[in-house]
């Protein structure tokens, strides 16, 4: 299988894009928890939150040069107890995603297809992510070097526009219900991070992937920046308590862009990024879903895996969820949490306990030595 | 590639092929041939029987185009009608919409529409239930702007204005032009309200129309509004002498609490309106010259308004502050005084500060009549007073009505005359 | 031959002595044969086996003479247009009376072989040959063979030349400013033409031979040292891997040389301009010239170096970087702008004003057909035109597909048939097509804009978006000799972005694309013309 290799930049415009477009299409911090016109304290407090989770997750990768978590796992824990501890990562892509996809074919078929049936718009996502995957992580680099203009392009002009009736105002008053409800709109966004543990199995595929690690930071960083002006805006044009009891406030804020009289019904500027994102997202979870299932197996090449498990995407995303509230109610702590926490975060923390006792047993040896 | 999976391939997309070719389309296709487009929307309440009824304008693209390319169908020149009005009732908005197609040969196309009119009745009774229709619908937009009318709802949606098309278009042009030049309205689309509605301490405030003449005749302006504060008259469209043509005034707005209106506000209220919360967008002082009657106009070029709330001596207070740029457009006088002169300057600017300051005055009286905090003052403690606030919120109202204290500070220069200085001299 | 006929030739006993003419042999058994032959130093029986073998071909002519003093018998053969006769007339004035003058050798008839060879012939290119497969290739490329009675070998003298095309500027490739030089048919020019823009001893042109029949000739270029020694190594080797009949046109070989065989788009870049071809060979890529034809390949190829036109390097930057600009806007337009249209219409009316919405739904009004399958079948017929025009002679072509493209539309449009919406967006995407300077370009545009449509008129924007993804991602993937096809983009290369995007003043040019060749330094830094020298003459700012 030939060597695939993506440059550091593609990276960061990858997790970028895939961070991004999550959070401004639903804007979790407006819309969960009940910080209403602090939400963007709730971002950044969420910024903080997310920073340790994406180091734990980068340095991970870096460790590790040339490998994924599913090769270097069973080298720490040993054989049997590597895989177990690793297959949750891929129920953890396979969720992350199908989850992506529903809401993405939700936004499609509520304001745009409405009588189209949703298969057919999550069928036409997963076929292209599926033969970007196919393709190989090469290709979607830079695919992502290609269109990240594009996506940057629409989403700065959609932030521009509202600037013309936006009422700051709306942003007062500040913390008049103190911090409790700033912290609770921080709970969802910080654990939706979690989609980035991809990361584990692309990092393979950088060259110097020890360097890479300020780099993941700063493109959370600047996905998170992305979302604070989004909401500022959108809190500053749609109110606080109409933003929050939205289902997509950006897409909404969007909608109502009027400028000089013909500047309106704008709604592709939000569309593209959306539907940009989307691809790259699946078809990085795709190809580190196959990937995975590949070196956990032994098998030769990751292609063949690639249609099953798009069949098996396809068929969760409409399967796993009946209507629109079951969707709004996984994304609601009480479930979220668990749920991520066993497929990512504690598969995560077992790891890196198995690396720091290697680690020091290394130095321990190395003491002795000398 | 197995013979079988090509022939499996060759097959779908032959079928797919099929299926495009015969124009059976897919699920979501709307043809525009195929579409009735809905130009104005005007929602009214069945007393009687507690329905709601739609009133839809539809327009008629060949008509409206003209027959210019000679081409594809009909159009063209006099005969045909640019829009047609149809109705129905229903339990709700959205079943009354479904009847409506009933009656329709195409599809109702929201896409364009950007106008949507209440009825004095529905007004009173609550728009919570249309606007709730209007955020779900997909085809509907927060751009859309709103009328409640004083006249009947029907007679307004039939109105055929000069110069454009179908009344939808008329009406929105006329919202649009009004604003920029002449605000006598509250402006702004569904947006703002949406989000008012929701905020705390701020009531919404919709611009209304009526129809003034019946029958057209040339000249006569509409009534409505007299006297220094305002300029009254009709907002736009002229009147002709064919009979269809109607005048269409806008001036003036109806106050809500909540979601349900209380009443109407004249044109002087709606100017203080405008200028204490800033939504003015350019307008004309009439104030009278300093020895004679007759009037002299300011054309107000820029100015500022700012709301201050405050509590002194426990009691809740507002201080409005307003600092304006004027201009002289028009005067009436003859005498030969030359106004540049400083004191006179000083009276004309004191002049105007007063009967801005009366309008806002009015304004206030009037709305607090209604008891609805259209100002926002309300939502000006809840942001920058919040524990106060908070004291106050189950009140407001009576608060607002009673014990608000409400001052007043407005100050004026007028700076500029125009092109010449002095009055028209007649020897 | 039918199948009995062939059925029964094979039950038929065959004589142990085949002769070359005869009938019963298939080519591979005839080019067996032949290779196997040798000439003998009976002039008789060498003249007798050229005739066979060629037989008796009428362009075939054999002039018979005594030469040299002891008047040995001689005999040359050559194919007449072939041959330059002046060549020819020098050769034999050379052979008939020059040879009179020399001394009689003492080494018998031999003699006169080796002496015609070293002193007789003044042709440019003498080379022997001993069989007679190779005396028969060398006929047919125009040497003239010349065979004495008493030598078993034979001597080829280099008479070639014939008619060939003068140089003409390509059609298909015009330039406002620029040389007005094309390649033509014959190699031998092609290979001068390139010579006079690179007089470097660097630049190489290594020779191929291909096809079994038509045995062209194939010339690889390159400047040693630029080009990357690994390309040169693959295209050698894969046209030396082809194994065919015939090569008429350099696209039997680009699709030989091609890495994805399967993709509409064009992964060796074809032209017929020795400048388009001199400046790739300055980035380090390698040209392959086909004789034959004027079309040569460059190799490798990305897709923005076919949105550039020769122009661009001709005139300012300016003009150079906005009309690329427009360009590569108008290739998207082409491919996408009907697919849009249909979709936008059909499913998201909303997205236009309303009056633009209003106008065309009011030209679509009474028009029987849907709006898709109006699209399309403009589409179609446009193309129809577009090919007539090209197949009929001349003038008239042109001339007729624009009649046409005029009566047709506005017939249409008056019966009501079509709206002029459509026709306007199919007249404005065909306009949008041409801009493409490179036409292998427009072919997958052509094909691409029809599946466009179907997928817009079936899924709206949405299905827009499905096509124009997996395009890209096709793209993306594509590699032209191990350079991504869309090089300085998609492996995004800041360097090289800046002269895609734009095109900078020469000056300012100061690497080639690093991707390409092995030496990245094109000028050294240099400083911008019209800048001051400093007092004492030496330092430039």
């Amino acid at each position: 299988m030939s060597e695939e290799i993506i440059s550091h930049r593609q990276l960061f415009f990858i997790i970028y894009i895939m961070r991004t477009f999550v959070v401004i299409s639903y804007m979790p911090t407006l819309t969960s928890g009940e910080a209403l016109q602090d939400a963007w304290l709730s971002t950044l407090v969420a910024l903080l939150f997310a920073l340790p989770q994406v180091w734990l997750i980068a340095a991970m990768g870096a460790g590790f040069p040339g490998e994924t978590v599913f090769q270097y796992g069973p080298r720490l824990l040993g054989p049997w107890l590597g895989r177990l501890v690793t297959i949750p990562f891929l129920w953890h892509f396979l969720w992350i995603a199908s989850l992506e996809l529903r809401l993405y074919a939700e936004v499609v078929a509520t304001a745009f297809m409405v009588e189209t049936p949703i298969i057919v718009v999550v069928l036409s996502m997963v076929i292209v992510a599926a033969v970007a995957a196919a393709a190989g992580i090469e290709v979607v680099g830079r695919l992502v070097d290609l269109l990240f203009p594009l996506f940057l392009l629409t989403i700065v002009l959609a932030l521009i526009f509202p600037l013309i009736k936006a009422d700051f105002a709306n942003l007062l008053p500040v913390l008049d219900r103190g911090w409790g409800p700033v912290l609770s709109s921080t709970i969802i966004p910080t654990v939706m991070t979690s989609q980035i543990m991809v990361l584990l199995v692309i990092m393979s595929s950088l060259n110097r992937p020890q360097k890479f690690v300020a780099k993941a930071l700063g493109a959370l960083a600047l996905s998170y920046t992305t979302l604070l002006v989004g909401v500022i805006l959108v809190i500053s044009t749609l109110g606080a308590e109409e933003g929050a009891r939205s289902l997509f406030p950006f897409f909404r804020m969007v909608r109502s862009i009027s400028v000089g009289g013909f500047l309106q019904r704008v709604e592709a500027l939000n569309i593209i990024p959306w539907g940009l994102g989307i691809y790259i997202a699946l078809s990085v979870n795709l190809w580190s879903g196959s990937r995975g299932v590949q070196q956990i197996l032994n098998l030769k090449d990751y292609r063949p895996l690639i249609p099953p498990m798009a069949v098996i995407w396809v068929i969760l995303s409409i399967h796993g969820f009946d209507d629109v509230f079951q969707l709004k109610r996984i994304i609601l702590p009480k479930y979220a949490i668990p749920v991520n926490a066993l497929s990512s975060l504690v598969p995560l923390l077992v790891l890196w306990a198995a690396r720091i006792g290697q680690n020091i047993r290394r130095w321990r040896t190395e003491g002795r030595r000398k | 590639m197995s013979r079988i999976k090509r022939g499996i391939f060759i097959l779908f997309f032959a079928e797919t092929f099929l299926c495009f070719l015969l124009g059976a389309g897919c699920w979501n296709l709307r043809e525009p041939q195929a579409q009735a487009v809905v130009m104005a929307l005007a929602v009214d309440l069945d007393e009687e029987s507690g329905l709601f009824e739609v009133v839809v304008e539809v327009g008629v693209p060949s008509a409206l185009v003209g027959g210019g390319d000679g081409g594809g169908g009909g159009g063209g020149g006099g005969g045909e009608q640019p829009s047609e009005v149809v109705s129905a009732k229903g339990q709700t908005v959205f079943q009354a919409l479904r009847r409506l197609e009933t009656r329709m040969p195409r599809h109702l196309y929201w896409g364009h529409n950007s106008l949507i009119i209440f009825s004095e009745k529905l007004a009173r009774q609550g728009i919570a239930e249309v606007l709730d229709f209007f955020e779900r619908e997909r085809y509907t937009r927060a751009i859309t702007r709103p009328l409640v009318a004083q006249s009947d709802v029907k007679k307004l949606m039939q109105v055929r204005f000069p110069l454009e098309g179908t009344a939808g278009e008329g009406y929105v042009s006329q919202l649009t032009t009004l604003e920029a030049s002449n605000t006598l309205i509250p402006p702004g689309d569904l947006g703002p309200v949406i989000m008012k509605l929701s905020q705390p301490g701020i009531e919404i405030f919709l611009p209304s129309v009526r129809l003034v003449k019946e029958e057209g005749s040339a000249g006569g302006e509409g009534g409505g509004g007299s006297g220094t504060g305002g300029e009254g008259g009709s907002g736009g469209g002229e009147s002709k002498s064919a009979p269809s043509y109607k005048v269409v005034e806008m001036a003036g707005g109806a106050a809500f609490i909540e979601d349900r209106m209380v009443g109407w506000l004249g044109v002087e209220a709606t100017l203080g309106w405008l200028w204490i919360t800033g939504n003015l967008i350019r307008t004309t002082q009439v104030i009278s010259c300093p020895d004679c009657s007759k009037g002299l106009s300011i054309d107000i070029i820029e100015y500022t308004s700012s709301m201050e709330p405050m509590i002194s001596n426990g009691r809740p207070r507002v201080k409005v502050t307003v600092s304006i740029d004027g201009r002289i457009q028009d005067v009436g006088c003859r005498h030969a005084t030359s106004i540049e002169q400083k004191d006179l300057g000083m009276t004309l600017n004191r002049r105007l500060e007063e009967s801005v300051r009366k309008l806002m005055r009015q304004a206030l009286e009037e709305t607090r009549e209604l008891g609805s905090d259209i100002f926002g003052f309300g939502r000006e403690f809840y942001r920058r007073k919040p524990k106060e606030w908070h004291k106050m919120k189950d009140n407001w109202q009576r608060i607002f009505q009673e014990e608000l204290e409400v001052e007043f500070e407005v100050e004026a220069s007028v700076r500029r005359v125009g092109l010449i200085l002095e009055p028209l001299q007649i020897r | 031959m039918s199948f009995w006929s062939r059925f029964w030739k094979r039950l038929r006993p065959r004589p142990l002595e085949v002769e070359l003419a005869s009938d019963l042999l298939d080519l591979p058994e005839r080019e067996k044969l032949v290779s196997k032959i040798s000439l003998s130093s009976s002039l008789e029986k060498n003249i007798g086996l050229v005739q066979e073998a060629l037989g008796s071909s009428m362009d075939l002519n054999q002039v018979r003479f005594l030469c040299g003093p002891e008047k040995v018998p001689a005999a040359i053969f050559y194919l007449d247009g072939m041959v330059n006769n002046r060549s020819v007339e020098e050769l034999l004035r050379a052979l008939k009376i020059d040879s009179g003058d020399t001394n009689p050798g003492a080494a018998g008839r031999g003699a006169i072989f080796n002496t015609a060879r070293d002193l007789l012939l003044t042709n440019v290119d003498v080379k022997e040959a001993a069989e007679l497969e190779e005396l028969l290739v060398q006929i047919t490329r125009g040497m003239v063979a010349l065979l004495f009675d008493g030598t078993d070998r034979a001597l080829l003298c280099d008479t070639r030349g014939w008619a060939t095309r003068s140089l003409q500027e390509p059609e298909a490739e015009t330039v406002i400013r620029g040389p007005r030089e094309g390649f033509v048919e014959s190699i031998h020019m092609n290979t001068a033409l390139l010579r006079r823009k690179i007089h470097s001893p660097h630049f190489w042109i290594m020779e191929e031979v291909v096809g079994r029949l038509t045995r062209t000739r194939v010339g690889i270029a390159f400047i040693k040292g630029l080009a990357d020694e690994k390309v040169i190594g693959e295209v050698r080797s894969r046209i030396q891997a082809i194994d065919i009949d015939g090569v008429l046109e350099s696209n039997y070989i680009q699709e030989f040389l091609s890495d994805q065989p399967y993709t509409l788009f064009p992964l060796a870049f074809n032209t017929e301009r020795p400048d388009r071809a001199a400046a790739a060979l300055l980035e380090g890529r390698v040209v392959v010239l086909v004789d034959g034809t004027p079309f040569v390949l460059i190799v490798p190829n990305d897709f923005f170096s076919m949105i550039q036109a020769p122009d661009d390097f001709y005139e300012t930057f300016p003009i150079g970087s906005i009309l690329r600009a427009l360009r590569m806007f108008a290739f998207i337009v082409s491919i996408f702008l009907p697919g849009f249209y249909v979709a936008v219409l059909n499913y998201h009316p909303e997205l236009l004003p309303q009056v633009l919405y209003l106008r065309i739904a009011a030209s679509q009004e009474g028009v029987p057909l849907p709006l898709a399958v109006e699209a399309f079948l403009m589409e179609a017929v446009f193309e129809l035109l577009r090919e007539a025009g090209l197949r009929l002679p001349g003038m008239i072509g042109p001339a007729i597909s624009i009649v046409g493209a005029l009566i047709l539309g506005d017939a249409a449009i008056r019966a009501g048939i079509i709206s002029p919406a459509v026709v306007i967006i199919v007249a404005f995407t065909a306009i949008a097509s041409f801009t493409v300077p490179v036409f292998s370009l427009g072919i997958p545009g052509r094909i691409v804009r029809f599946v466009v449509i179907l997928f817009g008129s079936i899924f709206g924007l949405l299905g827009v978006q499905f096509i124009a993804m997996l395009l890209l991602i096709h793209l993306c993937s594509l590699r032209s000799f191990g350079l991504p096809y869309l090089y300085p983009f998609a492996p995004m290369v800041p360097e090289d972005m800046k002269d895609v995007l734009v095109r900078r003043y020469w000056w300012q040019r100061r690497y080639r694309p690093s991707l390409i060749g092995r030496d990245s330094e094109r000028q050294p830094p240099g400083p911008r013309p019209g800048c001051r020298r400093s007092p004492d003459g030496t330092k430039r700012e």
